[in-house]
């Protein structure tokens, strides 16, 4: 901490906003802003020079529209070479292009640490400083006593476990090492370490679970003009939002609307049905909607039911995973429609498939709770156990990682002396959760399980 | 009572000749100070008083780290061992390490002769009864008075501390409890009260020796021989620089016949030792007879280490464990006293001795002396600096035992820094600070400051965080400059040393630079040696990576320089490591500006606002040196870091201000 290495934090406010930006200072904070950024049209990022493109993510999937800058060290606010990306307001959103910069090389910023390298660069004045650092230190501790409350029950139980196992392998593997010759018990770590692993996965899917519990998700409506996307909207609303006419091409422009749906905080975006058109205001708005499908965290794409099998297809087109198909005016056919056949032979990929009608509540009940699944996902098995605070879910994803390394290690029967670097750095980046110092706890986890000594 | 006083002040006194004293008189003396060893017995300088064993891993480090700074540790071991191995060979090349067993009277012997041949140093045989500060005054500069037990009085200008377990010391076998610093010793009793007169605040540990017993009691045919390294190894740092320390002469002829010996390394003559274990019957001798135990009846109440547990607490602690290892270890070349390694205890001796002979090795076997448990004090945490120095009393410097730490060769680390810096300090010079990324010794000395002792305190591989820049084959190359700056070790040998780096940077340059295609040349030639084919463009470096290649296979490929084996193994070793290393390197550049950036003597840390109490009370008792070492403290959270480095930053603005405005000196 507090080096030179690249720190990443959203700067903005968090909660629904129509913009969020997000902020990088460190050596690295241009070559990881160049590679998870990709400019609309080719060349560099300049310094102070506004550039539009897209964050892709590893496997080159686009995460948001956005617009960066870089700032070179000394013209910043930390005095610090620095980024800034400026992206879609959804929390989700804000937290895939974080997770981005994180997996490119970035660190998630302690509490005021932009301020304090500022400070430190001699950027900003001591008052200042000062006032931001009292902040600081009653944050942390505050942090640090919510942290323990949350700490005290299943996901303590959950961690502490986790730890234990990782705790008693990295005590073999440093115990082979430091006593050679006290006939120290063979263990095969492999078992304790995918334990581990799997039981740090399971936390890492409740945290995706319990974050959208806690700070909702964007749900957008596309399909084909007429598709029935702002009858949809009202009725999941339960009132009229959009204006819902016969005709093709009456929603122009994105329309937001906040609904609860089985106890989970949506926002429900109708966007302009997209269709080929000449008229610039139509495709004004059918810009927007594409806009908008890029921010969602759940795309629900509508399809006629009695319409073209292409409008099929077109659904499907933008991110299956994330989509959930909705075949509309099913009570128009007097039994299932065909269209409904096809598309349950699309899912998967797509993410979930349900037939409904304006006039049939039961249908839209279904398609409610289609929604709030797909939203949350699988819930994790240790019921209650989950990280909600950003840093920890980082810090655990790092333990996961360095976990991922050790058992390739131990696949090609690296030598345990290089396998206890890589667990320790998994209990490092724990301890960073509950607080515990592994270099304390090491020694007396070898000496308790292991007889040894002269 | 008035004192006989010596003529002229010595520059350094040393209150011990142990592992570390000797080691402090040796290097104050080298760097041109007037010293005096003082010791209870010159028979028994650095005297082995466990077990005759030096090195191991972290320790055998240690000694190497000794070595490169011109301490005489590893070269003593050199001429007097009767047995070496490289332990961890199977393992990575960063935790291989040298262990020795020595000869334990000849390596007293040969430490004393090479103390005698020290110009500048005096050896005296007393025990001091008293240490007196005294204030510099006209005409003397000695800030210390040492009053021996026959009366005579030493005055030094810089004190250096190396009590071991004689303050206080007091020793237990069963029922009987006697003071003693070691076994047929007397202890420091007076020191001890004298310390606490100072104010030091002291804490009590604990540790213990097993039986020895005699070799012609012993059924050698029932052990399983354990034989020295077939091929030469040393704790000196000779190869590749010239050749090794010969063996004493003792060693040179045959060995006693007592000990059988089946093949004698041609390189270095030695003996093996011989492993056994522990019985059924042996246990249940402990088992019924654990109210007689000492430790278990309250007798003993120092703190012993975990990592040295009693034969006793081992039993009791690991009940399903059916047998213990021990390995029976000669204590010399001609002597038949053999250690139990393995077995430390302070049970009655009677008991001892009817355990022992539980085991069917030793069914007719003698104790020559019983193992035996010691209590003794130590100075609490929080008193030292990172020289060694006492933060209490300027001139006064602490190595070993008296600092809560166990084991001769980190006592001997602690002994050679604190003489360095005594003479540093009375020079005028800057002290010898090695960092944690340096040295075992700065990770050592780091723990001693920052951490608080709860148990004897010995190095482990695993408190060296970047313990793969710290390997036992790079030490010259860590160490030799700062030997070189202080004049610890000669300059032909600095020179050699960076001839050494400089053909080591040639071959990493070669290895980098170098590419390699994969042409059918080339994969025919790899084939031809068994290696998996190319299938894309490398260098020499990453195919050296390769687990199954090695520095000859890529050479044939390729154009690289033909440099000495020890460079070619060093470059192997590396490329091995390969992201590991890399990875460490970047950890420690990106702790570096931490690490240096000093926390200003002057600054009050009672007195910060927005410091959680805790951080603000372990910071005032450590006292870091750098923001570093205050990141390191148990009880700081990097919150408190953050105001630290602002508290730091306007205190510096505040000193700065104050001395722009402060009057001119006049005239």
């Amino acid at each position: 901490m507090l080096t030179s290495d690249t720190i990443v934090a959203v700067a903005t406010a968090p909660g629904a906003a129509a913009l969020a930006v997000i902020r990088l200072s460190g050596d690295a904070a241009h070559a990881i802003v160049a590679a998870v950024f990709r400019p609309r049209r080719a060349g560099r990022l300049r310094p102070m020079r506004l550039r539009y493109g897209w964050v892709v993510d590893g496997h080159g999937a686009l995460v948001d529209e956005v617009l960066a800058v870089v700032m070179r060290a000394p013209h910043s606010y930390t005095a610090e070479d620095m980024a800034e990306i400026s992206c879609h307001g959804g929390t989700l959103v804000v937290q895939r292009i974080i997770a981005c910069l994180l997996a490119a090389g970035a660190r998630a910023a302690q509490p005021g640490e932009f301020t304090l390298r500022a400070f430190l660069n001699g950027r900003i004045d001591l008052t200042r400083a000062e006032a931001v650092m009292d902040v600081v230190a009653a944050r942390s501790e505050r942090a640090l006593a919510l942290a323990h409350q949350q700490l005290r029950g299943a996901l303590g139980d959950a961690i502490g476990q986790l730890r234990e196992e990782l705790l008693g392998a990295l005590a073999y593997c440093t115990a082979l090492v430091d006593f050679p010759e006290d006939g120290v018990d063979a263990l095969e770590v492999g078992e304790p370490l995918r334990r581990a692993r799997a039981a740090a996965q399971r936390l890492l899917d409740g945290a995706a679970h319990a974050m959208r519990v806690r700070e909702g998700a964007r749900v957008v409506l596309c399909g084909r003009p007429n598709a029935g996307k702002s009858s949809l909207l009202n009725a999941l609303l339960g009132h009229d939002r959009a204006i819902v006419t016969p005709y093709a091409g009456t929603t122009r422009d994105t329309i937001e609307a906040h609904a609860d749906l089985g106890g989970l905080a949506l926002t429900l975006v109708d966007t302009a049905g997209i269709a080929p058109t000449d008229d610039p205001i139509e495709a004004l708005g059918i810009e927007r909607s594409h806009q908008a499908i890029a921010s969602a965290d759940l795309i629900v794409a509508l399809v006629d039911a009695t319409g073209a099998v292409a409008a099929l297809h077109e659904a499907l087109a933008h991110d299956p995973a994330r989509t959930l198909l909705v075949l509309t005016k099913c009570d128009r056919w007097p039994e299932t429609p065909p269209l409904v056949a096809l598309a349950h032979a699309h899912a998967p990929p797509c993410a979930g498939v349900v037939a409904v009608s304006i006039h049939q509540p039961a249908t839209l009940a279904a398609c409610a709770s289609a929604i709030t699944t797909i939203v949350l996902g699988a819930p994790a098995d240790d019921a209650g156990a989950a990280l909600t605070r950003p840093r920890h879910r980082d810090a655990l994803r790092r333990a996961a990682a360095a976990l991922d390394v050790a058992l390739a290690g131990v696949a090609e029967h690296r030598s345990p002396d290089l396998l206890a670097l890589d667990i320790h750095d998994a209990v490092l980046a724990l301890d960073e959760i509950t607080g515990a110092h592994v270099d304390d706890d090491l020694l007396a986890a070898i000496f308790s399980r292991f007889c040894i000594g002269k | 009572m008035s004192t006989p006083r010596s003529t002229t002040p010595y520059d350094v006194i040393v209150v011990g000749a142990g592992h570390a004293g000797c080691e402090a008189a040796h290097a104050a003396a080298r760097l041109g100070c007037r010293t005096l060893l003082i010791t209870i017995d010159l028979d028994r300088l650095a005297h082995m008083s466990c077990n005759p064993s030096i090195g191991g891993p972290a320790k055998g480090h240690l000694v190497r780290e000794i070595d490169a700074l011109g301490g005489l540790m590893g070269r003593i071991t050199d001429q007097t061992f009767i047995q070496i191995r490289l332990l961890n060979e199977s393992k990575g090349p960063a935790v291989q390490a040298l262990r020795a067993q020595a000869d334990k009277r000849l390596y007293a012997a040969a430490m004393k002769r090479a103390l005698e041949h020290t110009p500048g140093l005096d050896l005296r045989q007393a025990l001091v009864e008293r240490i007196v500060p005294l204030q510099p005054a006209d005409g003397s500069p000695a800030r210390f008075a040492v009053i021996t037990h026959t009366g005579r009085r030493y005055d030094g200008r810089a004190l250096v501390l190396t009590t071991g377990t004689f303050l206080r010391g007091r020793a237990v076998t069963g029922e009987a409890v006697w003071a003693a610093g070691r076994a047929g010793e007397a202890p420091a009793d007076a020191l001890a009260g004298d310390l606490a007169g100072l104010g030091f605040p002291l804490i009590r540990l604990k540790t213990g020796t097993p039986p020895r017993i005699d070799a012609r009691t012993i059924d050698f045919s029932l052990c399983e021989p354990q034989d020295g390294s077939p091929t030469p190894c040393y704790f000196g740092h000779y190869a590749p620089y010239g050749p090794a320390e010969p063996p004493e002469p003792w060693i040179a002829g045959a060995p006693s016949p007592v000990y059988p010996v089946a093949a004698m390394p041609a390189w270095r003559p030695q003996l093996p030792c011989f492993l056994i274990h522990t019985t059924d019957a042996f246990h249940e001798i402990v088992r019924r007879n654990l109210h007689r135990a000492p430790l278990f009846t309250g007798v003993i109440e120092g703190v012993g280490p975990r990592y040295c547990p009693s034969i006793e607490d081992k039993i009791v602690r690991f009940q399903d464990k059916p047998a213990h290892g021990m390995f029976l270890e000669p204590e010399g070349w001609h002597t038949t006293e053999v250690y139990v390694q393995g077995c430390n205890t302070s049970l009655p001796e009677d008991v001892q001795w009817a355990m022992l002979r539980s085991i069917p090795a030793l069914q007719r076997v003698e104790l020559m002396r019983s193992g035996y448990a010691i209590e003794y004090d130590a100075i609490a945490a929080g008193e030292l600096t990172a020289t060694l120095a006492a933060r209490r009393l300027d001139g006064l410097f602490l190595a070993g035992q008296i600092n809560g730490t166990t084991g001769y060769e980190e006592a001997a680390a602690q002994g050679l820094l604190a003489g360095i810096n005594a003479a540093c300090w009375l020079q005028r010079r800057a002290p010898l600070i090695l960092r944690r990324d340096e040295a075992y010794l700065g990770v050592l000395v780091d723990d001693l400051v920052t951490k608080a002792l709860h148990e004897p305190y010995r190095m482990f591989t695993s408190r060296a965080e970047h313990r793969l820049l710290l390997r036992h084959d790079t030490a010259d190359l860590r160490l030799a400059p700062h030997a070189a700056r202080l004049g610890l070790i000669d300059p032909q040998h600095a020179a050699r040393v960076e001839q050494r780096r400089a053909a080591l940077g040639r071959v990493r340059a070669a290895l980098e630079q170098q590419r390699i295609y994969p042409s059918a040349a080339v994969n025919a030639r790899l084939r031809e040696r068994g290696i998996a084919e190319l299938l894309h463009e490398t260098t020499a470096a990453l195919l050296l990576r390769r687990p199954d290649v090695c520095y000859a296979d890529v050479r044939s490929l390729t154009e690289l320089p033909d440099e000495a084996p020890h460079i070619i193994a060093q470059a192997e070793t590396e490329a091995r490591y390969g992201g590991y290393l890399e990875r460490q390197e970047r950890e420690v550049a990106r702790t570096q500006r931490m690490e240096q950036h000093p926390v200003p003597d002057d600054l009050d840390v009672a007195r910060i606002a927005g410091l959680r109490l805790e951080a603000r009370q372990v910071l005032a008792r450590v006292r870091p040196r750098t923001v570093g070492q205050a990141s390191r403290l148990a009880g700081v959270n990097p919150a408190d870091i953050a105001v630290l480095l602002v508290a730091i930053r306007r205190h510096e603005q505040q000193r700065a201000a104050a001395r722009a405005t402060a009057p001119e000196p006049g005239p």
